[in-house]
């Protein structure tokens, strides 16, 4: 209703302007209306007389009104973030209609960089960043899996899709510098926080800090890249009410393709009659194989895929409610979300609740005081033990001759092969025991900023957040059914619990000043400082022997026992920024931190972070302005250098333990004390030190755009923990500064925006190179595990193993190898001597594969026709490799891939191993290394906004439906599992991505 | 307007204030662990380091009982014809004088190494702080008290060092860095005995400790250690010297052998220093009393099996040797004519076909360990069991050796082995001049005397060692090897340690 009382307002305001203005022709007034491509009423975009400082911004329905001298002479230029600046020449009319363009990446846009903006036409550092508005509608519980391919540099793996599995989206900007943590700081409007924690929909834009030039300013906090989330405001205090959601279903990207289960038994005698032994007693007799061939006996020969079993088509239905509001002076923007994500996998599931406000007001002109405040409840379940027990279960033991359940309606736990006689556990039995786990946090703040003159601003703010997760497991007592309806009991009914509470405060004190010196000397000036406190505690309880399994309560425990521990950790700062450039054509910038930390000792406590860039525009340059071309050419040189000091909350400190070594006097136990972690009191931080060169272009009226920036990365004093001297008396090592490593590469990103007529479409394409190679691990040798090894020249994690040389056909063949290990037989996998003794023995392993890609890219397709817009999004990695073994022995779920093994009677041209020799043929090798590079259609989205004039009736301003799809198409040589998977998983026990449509809705009142 | 912007900017002033008011803002300490610069601020801070020192003992390598472990039994001839076959994963006699494959990779090796160290390192924190703790916060007599029992407990790891691997570096104070070079293993004894000399001349240590505190180390475990050390190392009077000590004490023999190795058994007046377990507190429960019996039960390892030439020590009833018996073969399997030990010892006892080669194939005794075991339990629980590291028989018998090796002690040698024998549930005939002329001599009846008295307590490997029978276990062709008589230097400890240089028999210089 009011809207509409303003819009009367305005035209009335309009008419009587009108009425005026003949009057006085000198100090004419033109009208106009502002919108987008889409027709939408633009907010908030500025028009100026260009020449003077005449200016005014449109109204809520995108309605301005000027003042100029003249009504048919002079220039209008109107410009509005992320459009295109349009000059119109003023021609006596008396009312404009003005479309201004999307541009994808303009060059006068701010971008978000530390503690400000900065326009990105003087931008002197790597900084990537992107609108939340065009990834917005993808269903996630976790929005870090939104970045995944869309800025170069910045490397996102989604490990499955298990609902509320934070850890597995994992964030690398510019390789991996260290072998401890490598997450980037995150921070939510200068708050360090997490991207999981806040929907996708209250986010207005997320810039990456690449370089150290523009990460500088955030000092020993910063060596892995700096993420900046910056939220949603209401931009002038108009008044709008949005809602998104949307609806869809998922289900697995793929799954392993098994043999039925009467194969799966014909294998499995195979390896029996190979292990020899008592193990052909478990023979599966040709009965049973016929019986598992004609399915005549589901209760004891079944034919079971557990891992379709454990599966399902799961629903994930969103919902996002946002509201903005307030007058020129005070502006708030609230919004409530929710979501609720079923797992592709029965027993997983999580939803969330979100709420977010923003409010700021402003007094005498010259103080703003605002206030952030957001919260979030997660509740997370999962199958006792978690997936990976399942995975381990189906892909390991389950036998496939097991029925889900039998035809009495208990659970199957046993078949008719009577060499089984113990119960085996059921996987989707299992899904229905499931622990919980409940993630809150609440995140405030406070702050004030004072303008006592113009573009000098004294700002202070106050920031608190508390989170936590609770856990709860109950294991209960199990019954264990036949197929006769007779049953054993197993286990003892246990609960555990545990709570782990997070807390900082972080305060900060910041003064800016933005000065210009005879119109062309441009400064920028930045002083703050800045304390900050972290401190973690956990606790745990567990309760053994319950009476029952309906009371989950600690109370009923026969015995229980708890543990406990806090850990906190400080940060004083002080730092300051100075930028300068003159006219716009030669930027220089200067940061400079003072950390102290009090993860440090004493003397180490202070460091420094400096770092300097420089870019030249020369398309600013006299010379270029007569030329066409570019409207934009720029070069860009930087270098800093950064810390890292995630290192743990004490590590300098040696240490003593309570209450692990305890003894007995008399026939009391004596609570103990020992020495338990040694002390390296010269412990430092982690030092990264980037240099950048980068250059940007934009042409063709700025349709194309490009941004190339190589870049090396040096990152030193890694800590590592060296072996030590067992006369110190512990058991583990100190972690010492011992270990560099480099990552050296390149980034492109392309983009490309045109219309023809009322056709607009664009593409972008980001591409990134990364070499990442260990330079120094200060001489230790062998540092392997499992499949990996740390080695210098080399990159972290590489595959190390033997290199396989195809299956022994000949017992001739493994007579002359001279195997040092594991009895080979014909059929097993051949190794090669690589150190030329005649012998195949440890020294024979070699690195065999890169866990890193080669290249990364992203490729965003775009068009929209009036109403319709149209999405398409591909990213993929190449030149990767991962371990894809299937075990070649024979436990649970077999794929096909394994019906071609070697067997000296029933497939001798096999080229899988035999089965029999598994400790052997699993060996690391380069036999199960493979290529893991893909190609995959992560997004697909289909828009349709109706026309203003079919909706403005019903007093809706905007209103799209759209499709939205998700990973639908993956191309890869990949087979039964899912590329997209943990460098170090082995044994495919992992749950895959999912595959997802949904259906949504925008509207906006 | 000028008043405001005063409000404004004391404001920011209260912004700014809030963290930087604190002076120890940067200085957190660990609120879950200590570290040195906190700790010792009182006497259950010190006695809790002291437990720390104590505890290594029922760790892995030492006094601890699982599979995989360096069980101390496994120091009585595991593995070989002396003691007892049946798969065991390291024995050192096994492997050191059996197979000859010690090597410094073996995981053994640094097992052993790394216990000890560990232990030695924690006794000289409390050697070094507790005694620049303030009186206001430990007594004198307290913290003279704590220091002595570090160095009871310092001096038994490093004789259990010395013993193995002969020179290693001497670690006296707290390192950080451990780069000490290598002692030679005269000069080890010499400054432990001579630590422990004086801790057991002084008052530091009570002379005997009640049930209250039982398992802390006393004057008396001080000498009995004492007589130990001397012995291995061959100084005769000052091990006898010692021995007296502990002999003027208040200990007796316990009447019932069989009771003593049971949980009843703990706090006996026999027991001068045992390693303490506790079934009921976290972390310090022995495994110990039906470790062999649910060995058998978990059915993939075969019990111990007790070798015929162990089992052909005990004498008869009557104090003869087998040869000599008046009783027949079928009597002699029987425990009631044997020496009662032999039926407090082993169990199970019965004739068993082996092969002498592939062919020939002889009878012979079997049997199983019985000593601290409960054959009645078959599953794996928590047991009390100590393990006795020195008790009254021991230091009897170690007297009669070091007078034995003095010389013209004879009488009161016999005597002493006669009070072993004497014990209420055991009585066996006194040494006669027959049994000497028997046995070969007197010395040989000490010999027989600890392999009957002390079976299976962890003491055989260093008794042999020490007697120069390592032709006791069973022979190969790597026995009489140098490098088979001292452990070498863990390879992990010299890849880490550059002050440190391998055993000459090892490849060192």
């Amino acid at each position: 209703m009011d809207l509409l009382k303003n819009k009367f307002a305005s035209l009335f305001v309009g008419f009587a302007l009108l009425g005026v203005l003949p009057m006085n022709a000198q100090n004419a007034s033109v009208r106009g209306k502002v919108t987008s491509v889409d027709g939408e009423p633009l907010i908030g975009a500025t028009i100026q007389l260009k020449g003077t400082s005449q200016r005014v911004v449109s109204d809520v329905d995108g309605y301005f009104s000027l003042d100029v001298p003249h009504k048919d002479s002079g220039v209008m230029v109107f410009s509005y973030i992320g459009c295109i600046t349009k000059e119109i020449k003023l021609t006596d009319a008396n009312f404009y209609n003005v479309r201004l363009e999307d541009s994808h990446s303009d060059l006068d846009e701010i971008v978000v960089v530390g503690y400000g903006g900065q326009k990105k036409v003087n931008l002197t550092g790597a900084v990537a960043s992107m609108k939340l508005n065009d990834v917005k509608d993808i269903p996630v519980t976790n929005t870090s899996s939104l970045l995944q391919g869309r800025m170069s540099g910045v490397t996102v793996s989604s490990f499955s899709a298990q609902p509320g599995a934070d850890d597995d989206v994992q964030i690398r900007i510019r390789g991996i510098g260290t072998f401890n943590n490598n997450n980037p700081l995150i921070l939510i409007d200068g708050v360090e926080g997490s991207l999981s924690s806040v929907a996708p929909n209250d986010i207005e834009n997320i810039s990456v800090l690449k370089d150290a030039a523009s990460a500088a300013i955030y000092g020993v906090r910063a060596a892995n890249g700096v993420i900046l989330v910056t939220t949603k405001t209401s931009a002038n205090g108009s008044r709008r009410l949005s809602y998104n959601g949307s609806i869809g279903v998922q289900s697995a990207t793929v799954l392993p393709d098994y043999l039925d289960s009467w194969q799966w038994a014909v294998l499995f005698n195979e390896c029996n009659n190979a292990l020899g032994g008592d193990a052909p007693q478990r023979n599966y007799t040709d009965d049973m194989i016929a019986l598992l061939k004609n399915g005549s006996d589901p209760d004891h020969f079944a034919n079971t895929n557990w891992m379709k079993e454990i599966f399902r088509t799961a629903l994930v239905h969103q919902h996002h409610l946002l509201m903005t509001g307030g007058t020129a002076d005070s502006k708030y923007m609230a919004s409530m979300g929710y979501i609720k994500q079923e797992g592709i996998m029965k027993g997983t599931d999580t939803q969330r609740a979100n709420f977010r406000l923003n409010a700021d007001t402003k007094y005498l002109k010259i103080l703003t005081l605002g206030v952030n405040a957001a919260g979030s409840y997660q509740t997370i379940a999962e199958p006792i033990g978690g997936v990976w027990n399942i995975f381990n279960d189906v892909v390991g033991h389950i036998h496939p001759t097991i029925p889900v359940k039998y035809s009495n309606g208990h659970w199957g736990q046993y078949d008719g092969n009577p060499q089984f006689p113990k119960y085996s556990s059921n996987p989707v039995e299992q899904t229905t025991y499931q622990s919980g786990q409940i993630v809150y946090r609440f995140d405030g703040k406070v702050y004030l900023d004072i303008e006592p003159i113009k573009n000098l601003h004294i700002k202070s703010s106050f920031a608190y957040q508390y989170g936590g997760t609770n856990y709860k497991a109950f294991v209960p007592t199990y019954q264990h059914y036949k197929a006769d309806g007779t049953s054993v009991k197993s286990g003892v009914a246990s609960l555990e619990e545990n709570f782990i509470k997070r807390q900082q405060w972080i305060n900060e004190n910041i003064v800016t000043y933005d000065f210009i010196l005879a119109g062309v000397h441009n400064f920028g000036v930045l002083l703050g400082e800045s304390q900050q406190y972290n401190g973690n505690k956990y606790n745990e309880m567990k309760g053994e022997n319950f009476l029952t399994n309906n009371v989950e309560s600690m109370d009923v425990a026969q015995t229980t026992s708890s543990y406990g521990r806090e850990e906190k950790a400080t940060l004083r700062s002080i730092f300051g920024r100075l930028n300068y450039n003159f006219n716009g054509t030669y930027l220089f910038e200067f940061n400079l931190r003072r950390d102290e930390s009090s993860r440090l000792p004493q003397k180490n406590r202070t460091g420094y972070f400096p770092s300097v860039s420089a870019g030249w525009n020369v398309a600013q340059e006299k010379f270029m302005q007569q030329q066409k071309l570019f409207d934009a050419l720029k070069l860009r040189v930087s270098w800093g250098k950064l810390g890292n000091q995630e290192i743990g909350y004490y590590p300098y400190k040696q240490t003593y333990t309570l209450g692990k070594t305890n003894y007995i006097w008399g026939t009391d136990k004596i609570i103990g004390a020992a020495l338990a972690s040694a002390a390296n009191p010269d412990i430092k931080w982690e030092t990264t030190t980037t240099t950048d060169i980068g250059l940007d272009i934009a042409l063709l009226n700025n349709k194309f755009g490009l941004t190339f920036d190589w870049y090396n990365k040096i990152s030193s004093d890694i800590l590592l923990q060296l072996p030590i001297s067992s006369l110190i008396g512990v058991d583990e090592a100190p972690y010492v500064n011992a270990a560099k490593v480099q990552n050296r590469g390149w980034e492109l990103s392309l983009r490309y925006n045109d219309s023809w007529r009322a056709f607009q479409y664009g593409a972008t394409l980001n591409l990134s190179h990364v070499d990442n190679k260990i330079k120094d691990v200060s001489g230790r040798e062998n540092w392997i595990d499992n499949w990996t090894i740390n080695r210098e020249g080399y990159p972290i994690g590489s595959y190390f193993g033997y290199v396989a040389d195809g299956l022994y056909a000949s017992e001739k063949e493994i007579a002359d190898d001279k195997v040092g290990f594991g009895s080979p037989k014909v059929g097993d996998i051949r190794y090669k001597d690589l150190d030329g003794n005649d012998e195949i023995t440890d020294a024979d392993r070699t690195v065999i594969g890169n866990p890193f890609p080669k290249f990364t890219y992203g490729l965003n397709l775009t068009a929209a026709y009036k109403g319709i817009d149209f999405s398409l999004f591909f990213q993929g990695i190449t030149k990767v490799n991962r371990i894809m073994m299937d075990r070649p022995t024979i436990g649970g779920g077999v794929t096909k891939e394994m019906w071609n093994r070697y067997n000296a009677e029933s497939n001798p041209t096999g080229t899988y191993p035999e089965l029999g020799n598994e400790s052997y043929n699993s060996l690391p090798s380069s036999f199960w290394i493979k290529s893991a590079a893909y190609c995959r259609l992560k997004n697909l989205e289909l828009g349709y906004t109706l026309p203003a004039s079919m909706v403005a009736p019903l007093q809706i301003q905007n209103l799209r439906f759209y499709v939205s799809m998700q990973n639908i198409l993956t191309l890869t040589n990949v087979k039964n599992y899912d590329p997209e998977k943990y460098a170090a998983d082995s044994n495919n026990a992992t749950y895959p991505n999912a595959k997802s449509v949904s259906f949504g809705l925008n509207i906006t009142l | 307007m000028k008043r405001i912007n005063y409000q404004i900017l004391l404001l920011t002033i209260a912004f700014g204030i809030v963290g930087t008011s604190c002076s120890d803002f940067l200085n957190q300490e660990n609120p879950s662990v200590s570290s040195s610069d906190t700790y010792w601020n009182n006497q259950t801070e010190a006695e809790a380091m002291l437990a720390g020192c104590y505890s290594v003992l029922q760790e892995q390598g030492l006094y601890y009982n699982y599979y995989n472990s360096c069980d101390p039994r496994s120091f009585d001839g595991f593995g070989t014809n002396d003691g007892a076959s049946g798969w065991w994963f390291w024995s050192p006699a096994e492997m050191a004088l059996t197979w000859g494959n010690l090597s410094p990779s073996h995981e053994l090796v640094s097992l052993i190494w790394d216990v000890c160290y560990k232990g030695i390192a924690r006794c000289n924190e409390v050697i070094c702080y507790v005694p620049q703790m303030a009186q206001e916060k430990i007594s004198p007599s307290a913290a003279k008290r704590i220091v002595g029992e570090a160095k009871f407990l310092r001096a038994f790891y490093y004789n259990h060092l010395t013993s193995l691997y002969r020179d290693v570096p001497l670690s006296t104070e707290p390192t950080t860095t451990g780069y000490i070079p290598i002692s030679k293993k005269e000069d080890i004894v010499d400054f432990i005995t001579d630590d422990l000399k004086a801790v057991a001349m002084s008052d530091a240590l009570p002379g005997q400790v009640g049930s209250d505190e039982f398992g802390r180390a006393t004057r008396g475990a001080a000498w009995a250690l004492l007589c130990r050390i001397y012995l291995y190392n061959g100084r005769w009077q000052d091990a006898s010297d010692a021995a007296d000590k502990v002999l003027e004490m208040n200990y007796s023999l316990e009447g019932d052998y069989e009771k003593l190795f049971s949980e009843a058994g703990n706090t006996s007046s026999e027991v001068i220093f045992s390693v303490r377990f506790s079934a009921t507190a976290d972390g310090s429960d022995n495994k110990m009393r039906g470790f062999l019996s649910t060995r058998n039960n978990e059915d993939y390892f075969s019990c111990f099996t007790v070798t015929n030439d162990l089992l052909n020590e005990a004498y008869d009833k009557d104090g003869k040797m087998l040869s000599k018996s008046a009783y027949g073969a079928s009597d002699l399997v029987k425990p009631e004519f044997r020496d009662p030990r032999w039926g407090y010892n082993f169990t199970g006892i019965k004739e068993d076909w082996v092969s002498e080669d592939w062919i020939n194939w002889k009878q012979v005794l079997t049997g199983k360990i019985k000593k601290y075991q409960d054959y009645t339990v078959t599953e794996k629980f928590y047991d009390s069991q100590d393990y006795y590291v020195l008790r009254l028989a021991d230091v009897i018998l170690m007297k009669a050796e070091a007078l034995m090796n003095i010389g013209g002690h004879d009488s009161e040698v016999a005597s002493l082995v006669n009070r072993v024998r004497d014990r209420a549930s055991v009585n066996m005939p006194h040494v006669t001049t027959g049994e000497i002329n028997d046995m070969g001599g007197l010395m040989n009846i000490i010999k027989h005397e600890r392999r009957v008295e002390l079976a299976f307590e962890g003491l055989r490997y260093f008794d042999l060692k020490r007697w120069g029978e390592y032709g006791k276990l069973q022979e190969t062709a790597n026995i009489g090897e140098p490098k088979c008589h001292v452990f070498p230097i863990p390879q992990s400890e010299l890849d880490n340690n550059k002050a440190l240089v391998q055993a000459k028999e090892w490849g060192g210089n």
